[in-house]
């Protein structure tokens, strides 16, 4: 192709400006303002804090990971048993280093940020009428985690210390509840136009899931 | 007459919600149009414009004032979408759409396209990095010593990129014209 014959056509391009619809400009700001209201219970280099919230639980997360990777039946082309290459902690393999508090850090970030990435995806596959059986299985991963962390966080003792913090309680019970929707989807709803499917979407939406997860997803940013 | 924009971004901070308001009524379309063009994905534009102005106004306190604010509102909107196209890539099956797809050949039946729109898959469908430097300079308009600034590589890389993007793309176009 000639230059100016591309040069036209990228300037036509950038003289095309894809609006944003006002009644979407309004969606996203009441969204921006539901996430910017939540209690940052993060400081700022959201190290600390976030460290304290998962201590108590990550040697459980990190069995978690493990067993789920190794249980689910095709979650992320996992061997169906451990061995040495594979880079997923079995049971016997945590090492006693991997109590350092950055670790449990970075696996809980690592955990929100693969939430993340999913929900957006799915919410968008549903929204384009995608069908959604490519999802199963790392929706069924994703929540034998969140049940893991959610259940290490209950405690027996009262004295034994505090337990998951209120605001990511909160998210990973409605985190477990949109991934079991998910799960349970019958074969002939995956179909994004089913209202089994667009359901999910919408309990979604209205439980702030994917704001209140960019809130946490920055706060473990700097972890990076 | 509107106020400027630092006198909104003093209210900002002391926490007048009318004022962030005015700065995302103000901003919101064009960070908006730069998250769509680097995703051609209206739901994903509007997350990555959601992420945007979350993370902008939890650190406005950190703008200094070295760009106007919209230059510094696109630099994390660069960031939030680079990352949120990474995250969505490994999720999505068909990853080869977002990012690594090879040019569609002339047998997709380009005659019956506009060439505006194949330029727009095209672009869609460079690399991450290579994609990013096309929509800054050549559709949004920043400078190169710019693009370095927000997406943290060097101006010298930045060129050599745009240069790339821009050879793939007339290649992919050329079978056409």
């Amino acid at each position: 192709m000639h230059d100016d014959r591309f040069d036209t056509l990228m300037r036509d391009l950038a003289d095309e400006e894809p609006s944003f619809p006002p009644t979407r400009q309004d969606a996203v700001w009441e969204r921006v303002v539901a996430a910017l209201d939540r209690p940052r219970t993060v400081s700022r280099s959201g190290v600390i804090p976030l460290v304290r919230r998962v201590l108590p639980f990550a040697a459980v997360l990190l069995i978690g990971i493990g067993l789920g990777r190794f249980a689910i039946p095709g979650a992320g082309g996992a061997p169906a048993l451990p061995n040495a290459s594979s880079g997923a902690p079995a049971i016997d393999a945590i090492p006693a280093g991997m109590t350092e508090s950055l670790a449990f850090a970075g696996i809980a970030s690592d955990y929100l940020e693969r939430t993340t990435g999913f929900l957006i995806t799915l919410t968008a596959e549903v929204r384009a009428g995608r069908p959604l059986d490519a999802s199963m299985p790392r929706a069924r991963e994703l929540l034998a985690t969140t049940r893991l962390l959610l259940g290490a966080g209950v405690r027996d003792d009262p004295g034994a210390g505090p337990g998951l913090d209120p605001a990511l309680r909160a998210l990973l019970e409605d985190l477990e509840l949109v991934l079991a929707q998910i799960v349970r989807l019958p074969a002939e709803s995956r179909d994004p136009r089913q209202a089994d499917a667009r359901y999910i979407a919408e309990t979604m939406d209205h439980r702030d899931v994917l704001p209140r997860l960019h809130v946490f997803l920055a706060d473990a940013r700097p972890l990076r | 007459m509107d106020p400027p924009e630092s006198e909104l971004i003093t209210a900002v901070l002391a926490g007048d919600r009318a004022a962030a308001r005015s700065l995302y009524d103000r901003h919101a379309p064009a960070v908006y149009r730069l998250a769509h063009r680097m995703t051609r994905d209206r739901q994903l534009a509007e997350e990555f414009t959601q992420d945007t102005f979350v993370r902008a106004f939890q650190r406005l306190d950190r703008f200094r004032g070295d760009a106007s604010l919209g230059t510094w509102l696109h630099a994390i909107a660069v960031t939030s979408v680079l990352n949120g196209l990474r995250r969505v890539r490994r999720w999505r099956g068909r990853e080869t759409e977002l990012e690594d797809a090879p040019g569609s050949s002339p047998g997709d039946g380009p005659w019956e396209d506009d060439l505006k729109e194949r330029l727009r898959r095209e672009i869609a469908s460079l690399p991450l990095a290579l994609r990013a430097v096309v929509v800054l300079h050549d559709l949004e308009g920043y400078s190169h010593p710019e693009i370095a600034r927000m997406t943290g590589v060097p101006e010298t890389t930045c060129r050599t990129r745009l240069a790339r993007a821009r050879a793939k793309l007339r290649e992919a176009l050329g079978a056409f014209v």
